[in-house]
């Protein structure tokens, strides 16, 4: 029973983590401009994120430290502040676009101005996290975050010529009319839609604080592994169905009320309800944990009580930081800024705060100290090494793309 | 002090939509407006025609209906802000680019005011009307 | 990972502390050192220091003083010191520093009962 709960665990993450506000935007917008030629991007991250969740995990078992204890005492406390002060910011702007993503859900179901659910949003988040117990969210999240296999079943319904899938796929080519600069930087945005930061916060801090130890081991690679390429499949599809109706009609992925109409073109009433159902669910789930994570990282920064389970009064000042946070996000989404740009942006920054959190994470994997035999593996760590380096490139590769192709444009 | 505030009221005019400075700048600027237009013509012409075919609640449709709108009035307003630069081939583009969008404009209008008062299948056909000039932004989106 | 040789750096700076109660209270932000046993002998670690205000002179600079400056600020003494806690008070040092003492006795529990009694035990349902 509790290897289940620890699996449920690592799917939950990956259905509000890996396919959340920024995944939505992202798929749509890639299938629509790019076709296939970026799903190889959604494998890269997928292989990236399995590896180092699953180190996250495995550290956060052996050792019963979460990732930014981690971080603070493997890169000092100076550095440790300022990659704080950076994951903080990001899991801010990732945020701004969960809340907007609820607030809009609710807009297409009613016809209501989206700023008037931002209120709502706020307090429904604020209301699970102080009162409801966090493993019946999660279990509510995950069941109803399910609907979002309309995609999958979306693209099988499409009929698509798998073999011309297949091969614009493996032997990805740019579409002519897009320079290599917005193809780079999409690219870019993508990868860091399908692991961002806050995910691996959420996860180890969970570990920890559900007291996993070395029987779990197993249920944590399971989950990490099954999870994240259960997520992975269905950004895939969400791809196929946008590269497979959007594409030809060049229509442009600027709002959600367009990729809705991807599972409603093949499956009419019940693909709208699935989408709309699932688009709550997951920027819902995922507002809760970018939530969390925020109280995690400074309460572990500092040496706070801090965890989901504690009583708000056990934990005050990790809660009061998930207020201001929630707070802060839900001003900025009231600003009137286009959700769906602000989107764009958070995950280019998601993808650009990447090696603050991963570098620690691989240092001490290896630390023989901490993880006794399960250390990491010579070809682990072999693999590991190779996408450090690649995370670090699309992170010193984002920002000049940023700027030089205007945001993609 | 009047002229400073005049210098500063130029300066954040200029700031807000950069000026072309030669015919392919101002053409691609051109083919980027047609292809946005375009993609919200098109897109709203999807949604009435799902609408028509499975029977969809009104909200989605509406919504989707009022995203594309802004969406093209937003490109139509950027792009006449845009100062072309003095040859007849860039004015040639601005006022055929901009005579389509105004067309485009009052289809989708049009079909907005169908739509609200329950009519999809007027609503659509507002909006097939809007197809030529869609398909013809398109042609300059393509060729700039 | 109880042992008798630490590197002080890796292994006790910046660890999470956890009082009598098991409860967090705090890292460790710095650490006091002496010569006891005379100038030519090593020196020996008498305290553990932490609170901002061991935290801000650590990290020095700029962020340093802000950090100092915020806690100072926010501290109802005029003068404040940072919280020390006597290395004899340290039971064992595994995953975190396992202290002795209540955190409330070590003077560590100001911080979040501030937050406790003035805002986040104010809301309903807290």
């Amino acid at each position: 029973m509790k290897k289940a709960l620890a699996i449920t665990l690592g799917v939950v993450t990956s259905i509000g983590g890996f396919f959340d506000m920024g995944s939505i935007v992202l798929t749509g917008q890639t299938g629509a401009r790019f076709g296939f030629s970026l799903v190889w991007v959604v494998a890269l991250a997928t292989i990236t994120i399995v590896l180092y969740a699953e180190m996250a995990g495995r550290i956060a078992t052996l050792s019963k430290r979460p990732v930014f204890d981690v971080v603070r005492e493997r890169l000092g406390p100076g550095f440790g502040l300022a990659n704080l002060g950076a994951s903080f910011l990001i899991n801010v702007i990732t945020l701004v676009a969960e809340i907007a993503g609820v607030a809009i859900a609710f807009q297409l179901v009613t016809g209501v101005t989206y700023y008037l659910w931002v209120p709502l949003a706020l307090i429904l988040a604020f209301f699970v996290l102080w009162k409801v117990k966090f493993e019946r969210m999660e279990r509510a999240v995950g069941i109803l975050g399910l609907t979002m296999l309309v995609f999958a079943v979306a693209m099988w319904r499409l009929h698509p010529d798998w073999s011309s899938v297949l091969h614009q796929t493996l032997l990805p080519s740019k579409p002519s009319s897009e320079t290599l600069a917005s193809y780079l930087y999409v690219g870019v945005a993508l990868f860091g839609s399908a692991i961002t930061p806050y995910e691996l916060f959420f996860y180890s801090s969970g570990a920890v604080e559900e007291g996993w130890n070395k029987s779990d081991l197993l249920s944590n690679r399971i989950s990490s592994y099954a999870g994240f390429i259960f997520g992975a499949v269905l950004s895939v599809t969400a791809i196929g169905v946008a590269a497979l109706i959007f594409q030809p009609r060049h229509i442009g992925v600027h709002d959600l009320s367009t990729i809705a109409l991807g599972p409603t073109f093949v499956l009419g009433k019940l693909g709208l309800a699935a989408f709309l159902i699932g688009l709550f669910m997951t920027t819902f789930g995922a507002t809760l944990e970018v939530t969390l994570s925020n109280g995690y990282i400074v309460s572990q920064y500092f040496g706070w009580p801090w965890g989901k389970m504690l009583r708000p009064k056990q934990a005050a000042r990790f809660n009061l930081v998930m207020i201001v946070s929630l707070l802060i996000g839900a001003f900025i989404v009231l600003t009137s800024l286009d959700p769906v740009a602000v989107t764009d942006i958070a995950m280019v920054f998601a993808a650009v705060g990447l090696p603050l959190t991963y570098f620690p994470i691989l240092v001490v994997a290896n630390d023989r100290e901490y993880m006794g035999e399960s250390g990491n593996g010579k070809v682990l760590n072999v693999v590991a090494s190779v996408f450090l380096v690649v995370i670090c490139i699309i992170a010193l590769a984002a920002i000049p793309l940023m700027i030089w192709t205007k945001l993609g444009t | 002090m009047k002229r400073f505030l005049a210098s500063c009221l130029v300066l954040a005019c200029a700031s807000c939509v950069a000026p072309a400075y030669n015919d392919s700048q101002f053409a691609s600027k051109a083919a980027k407006t047609a292809q946005d237009a375009a993609s919200a013509i098109e897109t709203a012409r999807l949604a009435l025609q799902l609408d028509l075919r499975h029977g969809l609640p009104e909200q989605p449709i509406d919504s989707s209906m009022s995203d594309q709108e802004d969406a093209l009035g937003s490109v139509a307003g950027t792009f006449s802000s845009v100062q072309p630069p003095q040859t007849k081939a860039s004015d040639d583009l601005r006022n055929s680019v901009l005579d389509l969008l105004d067309a485009a404009q009052s289809h989708m209008e049009d079909a907005r005011i169908a739509l609200r008062r329950g009519d999809v299948p007027a609503a659509l056909h507002a909006l097939d009307e809007a197809e030529p000039q869609a398909q013809k932004l398109h042609a300059i989106a393509e060729k700039y | 990972m109880t042992r008798d040789i630490f590197d002080l750096d890796l292994d006790i700076l910046d660890r999470q502390m956890l009082d009598s109660a098991g409860v967090p209270c705090g890292n460790v932000d710095d650490l006091e050192l002496e010569f006891v046993d005379g100038p030519n002998k090593p020196p020996v670690v008498t305290k553990i220091l932490t609170t901002p205000g061991a935290l801000g002179p650590r990290i020095g600079g700029l962020t340093g003083r802000i950090i100092t400056g915020i806690w100072r600020w926010f501290h109802p003494e005029r003068d404040p010191q940072p919280v020390a806690i006597d290395w004899k008070d340290v039971v064992i040092v595994d995953f975190a520093v396992h202290l002795s003492v209540h955190r409330e006795e070590a003077g560590l529990s100001r911080g979040e009962d501030w937050v406790r009694d003035h805002i986040i035990g104010k809301i309903p349902g807290a």
